[in-house]
């Protein structure tokens, strides 16, 4: 058996599955950012029982997302170890300094803001939040230049057939990281907020009491979702220019990509240089969930007097829209990443030399346990925060302490 | 420069092993300490882990052919390991297996391996003493030490093969380019301090006995 396609398959299903708790999480600590920081200002309880809640999903979403990174970042070293060979000096740099600068303080913070409620200052609690926050967003940047760099090698040069580092800013402004970071950041933004909103609409469905929280909720879930799914259509169609030039064979025109294969096949030998013919077909059906989603922009002007809860029409639709997002980023990752085979860096090194060998039945076996594992991770991870979600505001994270136990009294001997 | 990184790496690797030895020790030890036990690592838990993602990330990023070469050549072993904990103890294993193979300066591997014996005794002595703290410390030291002691025994040699002593890879053979090191040590002097700072500022906060007003988790 051929391990190629099995490490391929692998790495697509753990970076899909990985991504599926990415964007949540990237989505929702923005808007607990938002939310505590209200409540800090404003004091409305409100906002705390907002942050109590919606930081409960993030936390378990976090809490079983780790592992799958775990697994992510192991997977480069057992099944890909042609790329630490060639390219170790230059794309190991960002995926350390991820690890370093963003990861490790991003778990260390949110230990300390999920087991500090009410233990530790109010201004020291937020600030922790806010650290998760910007160490998240510091994180998935450092990723992105990693794979940025996949995308369209800069900064290096070739001695003795590797790669070596040169010029560091190069892969801070390489053309193919800036647009893909901000349509990340846009599509975290579109899936948090749509994720808000369909849960709270799942509490109006269901005739909750809980009126004023689950309509500040549901507000600012469309809001933010709506301003996600703009920003997510500007970021991406604007990446078209910039992998068009840089990997003519994705998106170039036919003159492009003619010169591209000559140019590959006089360095590299003979060879089918041109992705997959589907490889473009999960691209279309991601900007059709993105067109489709913005007319959730329609809904806005009905928050007024309520009418978006009364109508119950726009409930269901926002209950529907829940999975859309989740859908579109594993398509925008497979147009991405299946578009520049057979590359694993583009131009430099092939996805075939990149690959550990070992056996098939290795392969294979990996295969199969980490996607069980993985998949199980996930489905747990949805059965969770459908439960939590379902059983509403009244959460265990953050609940204020319960005044000391009176001392047990003594009884009075009564004959004395 | 490769000695530092090498330092380094050792430091969270050793990090790992001890912290996240204290999440396994509890979880093994549900049935005996109860939910207390795992109450009282709340806290930690997100705060341990991390080391070995931390690990793994200085290995890539500094060590990367020592990366490839060790998680790939070690294939079954680390896919058992990170598949039954994801991520647990699988580096361990494959070092303690290096460690069997080929040893090339025996004097500190027996005295780390003498230390460890002293760290596990004391440890014994202690709990018997009534001193828990000494004890908790004497076992810590002796889940970090094993790196110590496979990094000193093979040094200068990261992996050490004995099919075929022209793969064998030193410690600066395996590090990534001058480039690299120099680039990410910019970036570690000023960090470290502020990264165990903030692993201390956990401990310092939550450092509290249990109460029932302990936020339960699990």
């Amino acid at each position: 058996m051929d391990p190629l396609p099995l490490a391929r398959l692998q790495f697509a299903t753990t970076a899909s599955i990985h991504f599926l708790f990415v964007i949540l999480t990237l989505g929702l600590v923005t808007l607990l950012a938002y939310l505590q920081t209200a409540y800090m200002i404003t004091k409305k309880p409100v906002y705390q029982r907002l942050t109590r809640f919606w930081g409960t999903l993030y936390v378990i979403n976090y809490a079983l997302g780790i592992a799958s990174g775990v697994v992510m970042e192991f997977q480069f070293g057992l099944n890909w170890s042609g790329l630490s060979r060639y390219v170790g000096n230059v794309f190991g740099a960002p995926l350390a300094i991820e690890t370093l600068v963003a990861f490790f303080l991003e778990s260390t913070f949110l230990g300390m803001w999920i087991f500090g409620w009410h233990r530790l200052r109010q201004g020291v609690h937020l600030a922790l939040l806010w650290g998760v926050a910007i160490t998240a967003y510091a994180s998935a940047y450092w990723i992105m230049v990693a794979n940025a760099w996949l995308h369209n090698p800069v900064g290096f040069e070739q001695r003795d057939g590797v790669a070596r580092l040169t010029d560091f800013g190069a892969l801070l402004t390489n053309p193919t990281l800036v647009m893909a970071f901000g349509h990340v950041v846009a599509a975290a933004w579109m899936t948090g907020g749509l994720v808000m909103a369909g849960v709270s609409s799942w509490h109006f469905i269901r005739r909750t009491r809980e009126v004023e929280l689950f309509r500040t909720s549901l507000r600012l879930g469309l809001v933010t979702g709506m301003v996600g799914v703009t920003f997510v259509m500007g970021f991406g169609f604007a990446q078209f220019g910039a992998v068009g030039a840089t990997q003519p064979t994705k998106f170039g025109d036919d003159a492009a990509k003619a010169a591209a294969v000559a140019d590959f096949t006089a360095r590299f030998g003979p060879g089918d240089y041109l992705p997959p013919q589907w490889s473009q077909v999960p691209l279309g059906f991601m900007i059709l969930i993105a067109f489709t989603l913005a007319w959730g922009v329609f809904l806005i002007p009905l928050f007024v007097r309520d009418w978006i809860i009364r109508l119950r029409l726009p409930l269901y639709l926002m209950l529907l829209a829940v999975p859309f997002p989740f859908l579109a980023a594993i398509f925008g990752w497979l147009a991405r990443e299946v578009g520049r085979q057979p590359w694993a860096a583009y131009g430099l090194l092939r996805t075939a030399d990149a690959v550990t060998p070992v056996g098939g039945g290795t392969m294979l076996a990996s295969f199969l346990g980490f996607a069980a594992l993985l998949g199980a991770l996930a489905i747990a991870d949805w059965v969770l925060l459908a439960r939590a979600a379902h059983r509403g505001p009244d959460v265990a994270l953050g609940r204020p302490p319960a005044p000391p136990a009176a001392e047990p009294r003594t009884p009075e001997p009564v004959l004395a | 420069m490769e000695f530092f990184w090498y330092g380094v790496l050792g430091l969270f690797f050793a990090g790992y092993l001890a912290l996240a030895g204290y999440d396994y020790g509890a979880g093994l030890l549900l049935r005996a300490a109860g939910r207390d036990g795992l109450t009282a690592l709340g806290p930690y838990f997100l705060g341990n882990e991390v080391w070995l993602v931390a690990a793994v990330g200085v290995l890539f990023g500094a060590f990367p052919r020592l990366e490839g070469e060790l998680i790939s050549s070690l294939y079954p072993a680390i896919l058992a390991g990170l598949v039954a904990a994801v991520g647990v103890a699988a580096a361990v294993g494959a070092l303690s297996q290096e460690v069997r193979a080929s040893v090339s300066r025996p004097l500190p591997a027996l005295l780390g391996l003498a230390a460890l014996v002293g760290v596990l005794l004391a440890a014994r002595v202690a709990l018997g003493r009534g001193r828990p703290g000494v004890a908790f410390a004497a076992t810590a030291a002796a889940m970090a030490l094993p790196v110590l002691l496979v990094g000193a025994a093979l040094y200068p040699n990261a992996l050490v093969s004995t099919v075929d002593p022209a793969a064998t890879l030193p410690v600066a053979g395996a590090a990534a380019d001058p480039a690299t090191l120099r680039l990410l040590s910019w970036l570690a002097i000023p960090l470290l301090p502020a990264l165990l700072g903030f692993q201390a500022m956990l401990w310092w906060a939550f450092r509290g006995r249990l109460d029932a007003r302990t936020p339960v988790f699990w």
